[in-house]
């Protein structure tokens, strides 16, 4: 079982319990049964979802593992962009050189 | 009038995005990039109101702890009994595979922008003017110039255009299942994961305590009508309000497997489904928004 499973497991369980705790509230006519019985339902979900969080965060943190192949296709796409600017970079450059020539040529003349 | 090599170039031009791209991609990217956006932000807002559920179930608890537990010794207060749903660090995560995915799409829109392209076509044009310059007089005709620039920015649009689909469709099952992790995390049911977390926090954290408070009030003190009114009006309340975080947490769930769907779509050239998928993402958070103003 994988830490999560264990997790959904022990959930199971404890929601299982509220449920019963809840028949018992329902068929009491005893306040202070009733009253002592919410506190326990309460404490009870309260420690479920403790155990919500830590599979949330187990969940969360599995993520990471799955980008992998998105890292890997953004970096392709960057690099393909990259080049296409580099290109563009060397034309405007090949511009500014010709622009240059013609300034010293028309200064020579 | 056009010269010959400038009819040749302006057909090539015709010839290219048939067999070289796939001009709807950059709109399929477009799209697929708004809907990560906006499911992020919608997440973000969504733990945000998981969390304050969370905290109010467990200011009630203690209350109740203390009436119960009155003849049992000291009562106290301890950060562990406050601990936040979802942590900031587990929010920050969740924002960083987001933020992640965004970086994947926001390069898919940049690779397929036009203007990236448009800027290949002028630096060609400033070649071309450059070269006339040096001369001192017309040696490539303008209209020349313009249709090799024109040629430049085609080849690049088409050839982004063609890695982006290439890349879409070989990163679609890793999108695929990195986006049903998410929608698996959040839970499909009132049983599972987030969904299941917060329907238990609802149904046996606030009723159970607006419920033992009513039956304590009744019994102490059955004629304070304007207090029982108050109270069951909050229990009523509390299920409207459960039924509609549950349901906003099922709409995240359904964006998210919206956006597997419609990066499934750009990779499949249908971009008119890629879009009608996202705007189901959106019309789910601007409703969220409405309802809840975040």
């Amino acid at each position: 079982m994988t830490p999560n499973t264990d997790i959904i497991a022990l959930r199971a369980s404890i929601r299982d319990k509220i449920q019963l705790l809840l028949r018992m509230q329902e068929s009491t006519s005893d306040l202070e049964l009733f009253r002592r019985l919410g506190f326990q339902i309460m404490e009870l979900e309260h420690r479920g979802r403790m155990l919500g969080r830590l599979e949330f965060a187990t969940a969360t943190e599995a993520l990471a593992k799955k980008l992998a192949p998105l890292a890997a296709s953004e970096a392709e796409l960057d690099k393909a962009i990259a080049d296409i600017r580099k290109f563009q970079t060397f034309l405007t450059s090949i511009s500014k050189f010709l622009g240059l020539v013609d300034k010293v040529i028309d200064s020579l003349t | 009038m056009l010269k010959p090599l400038s009819l040749a170039i302006a057909a090539l031009i015709a010839m290219l995005p048939g067999c070289a791209g796939n001009p709807a991609v950059g709109d399929a990217a477009g799209s697929l990039h708004l809907g990560v956006v906006t499911a992020d932000a919608h997440s973000q807002a969504l733990f945000r109101a998981a969390n304050s559920q969370a905290r109010a179930v467990d200011v009630e608890r203690k209350l109740l702890e203390g009436e119960v537990r009155r003849n049992e010794g000291l009562q106290r207060l301890s950060e562990q009994d406050f601990l936040s749903l979802i942590p900031a660090d587990v929010s920050g995560q969740w924002a960083a595979t987001f933020d992640a995915v965004a970086g994947y799409t926001g390069a898919l829109v940049q690779l397929t922008d036009p203007a990236l392209a448009a800027g290949m076509g002028n630096a060609l044009q400033g070649v071309g003017d450059g070269i006339n310059g040096l001369a001192g007089r017309r040696v490539i005709d303008g209209t020349v110039t313009a249709a090799i620039a024109a040629l430049g920015t085609a080849i690049v649009q088409a050839k982004g255009e063609k890695t982006a689909t290439a890349v879409i469709r070989r990163t679609d099952k890793a999108f695929g299942t990195l986006l049903t992790a998410m929608a698996d995390a959040l839970g499909a049911d009132s049983k599972s994961g987030l969904s299941g977390t917060l329907a238990d926090s609802w149904n046996a954290g606030t009723l159970v305590a607006i419920a033992t408070r009513y039956s304590s009030l009744t019994a102490s003190n059955p004629d304070n009508a304007a207090e029982r009114r108050a109270l069951i009006q909050a229990y009523a309340d509390s299920i409207d309000a459960r039924d509609r975080q549950l349901a906003d947490i099922a709409g995240l769930r359904r964006s998210l497997l919206a956006l597997a769907a419609a990066h499934q779509s750009a990779a499949n050239a249908r971009p008119a489904d890629s879009r009608a998928w996202i705007a189901r993402i959106t019309t789910t958070a601007d409703d969220f928004s409405r309802r809840t103003g975040h």
